[in-house]
């Protein structure tokens, strides 16, 4: 499994161009040749996309990872329209589950059902903004050491390899260490951690399609090196690009529940799930549901955007 | 998507969210850089010189315990946490110490006697008194001990107990005693020999080295410590009541948490744990427990030089606004006895009287909040977790108070020596062992104080103390403590909720009863006590 933690190959990782992708032999544009073929090219893109999606609907494990990441998107947005709360004593301490309390209760007697639905608030507030910035970053960083190579691909990819040989784990904790726990710093701090694995793989995939006429031909025709980027390279490793912005996404809900389990990031009494998992290994054997519900969460939502990601990658070679 | 990629895929991220669950139940072996490295003392018991009846009485077997993994290193007269104090406390003596219902016990010394203007006390010693390395304990040694402890430069804790107090240490003309002659007249100082970091030392010893030359007095010598694993130990043939020691040896192995040590204590690596609501919500009463006084409180620190603090008000607000049973029987498991914001243990033998017991009642904090919310923020350490969150949930509920968290590591919480979170944040949790009321206030209350967190002052309650140490009127001293005993709980600068008893839960192995508490004050004393095979 590619994983934004993982070293990258300096070779192709990601899909190569599709057929959309506009092909001239030699080199050699036809004098009846459109040359703002992005027209056409956008048309033929739309109806690939549109096929990889129907790909994706027909998969078993892309729809039930899809639902799994959608119910805890809505449980993050909306739990607190359901009366649930994650902060008051129910009354009974380690309350097994019952009817009442289908997850039952935690060591303050507090709804383990309650504070699980709520800890998907903490979950993925600060992984997709991580993860989006970290796709942005080692995206542009990534096209533009690919598309220039020379010096600006050394210097970048030295920077990189050093950054990606740091455990993310040590560093995170020493960089939260540093400037602290805020939920900006997070985000920030996961995309600075991520962008240089993400940088790698798309510079491989920009390598790629280096050598195809669709660039030459718009090199040739004169256009900027920015145009050429962001309307001819990007839509042509943007499955890659998403790929790897759900890998991020996983990677990063599981750091930041790694970091709050560590002490290290959300505060009690926050019903985040690494939290909570902390909080309650104390009493895994006397009130094991304290531990698994919101272990379970954990597990679910990383299992599902990481399967969300390899149906993707699938599909889209 | 294939069936193995999605076997894979799925083992990855559930081994990844299983680790995190599962993370703390390993024990971890690593050596903390800071500790010293192991060390093999040589033992006395392999002298000729050794007496006899070390052997002859150590047939009760290894006793096995489980500490957190000290960090830093293990210095007599600096230590302040509670297992490098075990580890030290094993191996060291004291004058005095004190049992778990406040009694005075002799242990190296014999009597205790002040002098007619109450001045100076006489330590009479135990005759024929010897280290563990065979060479004699004189006064001397006691002498030498204290003027490290009390002089300008010293770095221990133990120094603001005698600061004010203890004006010199001299050995009497006989050498049999120790003379220590006072500022004031103080009736509980021989107490204060029974506090932390009062183990006698040789004369000259280099205390900071103590970890790779554990000379001592105590009923064990340390065999060996491992950095990271654990110490063992040795019946110390030369202990001054060697025939009472019936164990051959303690192992001290070292967790890197509770829950590590729980299930050491499940599977019989070791024959005892310390009581706390995760160790009774997992072994119920299927274990001997044995109560041995009282351990410490959790005091809820105002700074008194922060608004809304500053306010006798708000603080009172607070304090009326917890149910202190409820937080007995959830924080502490029911291990507790109820506070009332004065700070005198329960086994102290002069308790006040005629201060009320304060009950939750919303509407005195309505009352005295006049309508306003109060919002602040609780910093405390990680050990402090469960009663914090207990306090915020307790506080929130009643509708006046919105109360945030700082849980921070304990050596985040306690960095620093005149700048420190636990000294100068609006509101800290901090736990405080057990010692004598007037110990308490110089730690506590007293003007200049360098633990003084609340910053409070009162020139009032430090002429009633110095009046209490003064008197030995029962009569007056009972007038004394009421009076500051009300003050305390008027002004209320430290809410104290609970004052937490020293449980521990014995495997069955073990045979015999401890004779005073596992603590300091008790002088880590295992005498009759063994292990069945």
């Amino acid at each position: 499994m590619d994983s934004p933690l993982q070293r990258a190959p300096d070779t192709v990782a990601g899909p190569v161009a599709g057929p959309e992708s506009p092909h001239f032999a030699d080199g050699v544009v036809p004098d009846d040749v459109d040359t703002g073929a992005a027209g056409t090219a956008g048309a033929a893109g739309t109806a690939a996309s549109t096929r990889r999606l129907r790909a994706l609907l027909r998969r078993p494990t892309f729809v039930i990872s899809a639902l799994i990441v959608a119910w805890w998107i809505a449980a993050a947005l909306t739990w607190h329209l359901f009366g649930l709360n994650p902060y008051t004593s129910t009354g009974t301490l380690n309350a097994p589950p019952s009817w009442a309390q289908p997850f039952g209760t935690d060591y303050l007697g507090r709804s383990v059902f309650a504070r699980t639905m709520a800890g998907a608030d903490s979950a993925l507030a600060v992984g997709p903004l991580g993860s989006v910035l970290a796709t942005l970053l080692g995206g542009a960083l990534g096209v533009i050491a690919g598309y220039f190579r020379g010096w600006v691909d050394t210097a970048l990819m030295r920077v990189f390899d050093v950054l990606v040989v740091l455990p993310p784990l040590i560093f995170l904790i020493v960089v939260v260490g540093a400037f602290g726990a805020s939920t900006p710093a997070l985000i920030v701090i996961i995309g600075v951690v991520f962008a240089p694995g993400i940088a790698r793989i798309i510079r491989a995939a920009v390598l790629a399609e280096m050598g195809k006429k669709y660039v030459t031909t718009a090199k040739v025709q004169g256009e900027s090196a920015v145009r050429i980027m962001t309307t001819e390279l990007v839509p042509n490793v943007l499955p890659t690009v998403i790929i790897q912005a759900t890998l991020s996404l996983s990677a990063a809900i599981l750091l930041t529940a790694t970091l709050s389990f560590l002490g290290l990031g959300w505060q009690p009494p926050s019903p985040d799930w690494g939290l909570t998992i902390s909080e309650n290994l104390g009493y895994l054997e006397s009130a094991w549901w304290t531990v698994l519900a919101p272990a379970f969460a954990v597990a679910s939502l990383v299992v599902a955007t990481q399967l969300i990601a390899d149906n993707i990658k699938e599909v889209s070679s | 998507m294939k069936l193995s990629t999605l076997r894979r895929t799925s083992g990855l991220a559930f081994f990844a969210a299983v680790a995190l669950t599962l993370a703390a139940c390993s024990s971890s072996s690593s050596s903390s850089p800071a500790t010293p490295p192991a060390t093999s003392p040589s033992s006395p018991a392999a002298s000729p010189s050794a007496p006899a009846s070390g052997s002859a009485a150590a047939s009760g077997g290894v006793y096995n315990i489980g500490l957190i993994t000290p960090e830093g290193n293990i210095d007599p007269l600096t230590t302040a946490n509670f297992n490098t104090m075990f580890i030290v406390g094993l191996a060291s003596a004291q004058l005095i110490i004190e049992s778990p219902t406040g009694k005075l016990e002799p242990q190296l010394a014999t009597s205790w006697t002040p002098s007619a203007n109450k001045l100076s006390w006489t330590i009479a010693l135990r005759p024929g008194l010897k280290f563990s390395n065979g060479q004699s304990l004189t006064a001397n040694d006691v002498v030498s001990t204290f003027n490290s402890i009390i002089s300008p430069k010293s770095q221990s804790p133990a120094q603001s107990s005698f600061a004010g107090i203890v004006k010199s240490v001299a050995a009497s003309p006989d050498g049999q005693s120790v003379i220590f002659t006072l500022d004031q007249p103080y009736s509980d100082f021989p107490y204060l020999l029974t506090g932390a970091n009062t183990w006698v030392l040789p004369a000259g010893f280099n205390a900071n080295n103590w970890i790779n030359d554990p000379v001592g007095a105590g009923q064990f010598i340390l065999q060996k410590y491992t950095a990271g694993e654990g110490v063992t130990y040795t019946k110390n043939p030369y202990y001054w009541d060697a025939s009472a020691v019936k164990l051959s040896g303690i192992d001290a192995k070292f967790y890197s948490d509770d829950q590590s040590e729980l299930l050491a204590f499940q599977a019989g690596q070791i024959d005892q744990i310390t009581s706390d609501p995760t160790v009774v919500a997992a072994l119920g009463t299927n274990y001997r427990q044995e109560r041995e006084g009282y351990a410490k409180f959790d005091g809820l620190v105002f700074n008194v030089t922060k608004a809304p603090f500053n306010s006798q008000n708000v603080r009172q607000a607070v304090a009326w606004a917890l149910n202190r049973q409820a937080i007995v029987q959830t924080a502490y498991s029911g291990d507790a006895t109820v506070g009332d914001d004065y700070a005198t243990f329960p086994d102290y033998g002069v308790q006040p009287q005629g201060v009320p017991v304060r009950e939750q009642n919303d509407a005195k904090v309505k009352q005295l909040l006049d309508g306003q919310t109060i919002s602040f923020t609780i910093t405390t350490y990680q050990g402090e977790q469960t009663l914090a969150e207990l306090v915020q949930q307790e506080l929130d509920a009643t509708g006046s108070f919105n109360v945030k968290l700082d849980v921070m590591t304990e050596a985040a919480y306690y960095a620093g020596t005149t700048v420190s979170p636990w000294l100068d944040a609006p509101v800290t949790i901090t736990d405080w062992a057990d010692r004598l009321p007037a110990q308490l206030y110089s730690l506590m209350y007293a003007a200049g104080s360098s633990w003084n967190a609340s910053h409070y002052a009162d020139s009032q309650l430090g002429t009633l103390n110095t009046e209490y140490e003064a008197t030995t009127s029962s009569t007056q001293r009972q007038s004394l403590a009421n009076q500051i005993a009300q003050i305390e709980w008027t002004d209320v600068p430290v809410i104290i909720t609970a004052f937490m008893e020293n449980d521990i839960y014995l495997s069955n192995a073990v045979q015999g009863t401890f004779p005073n508490g596992q603590d300091f004050s008790g002088g880590f004393d295992f005498r009759g006590i063994s292990v069945a095979s």
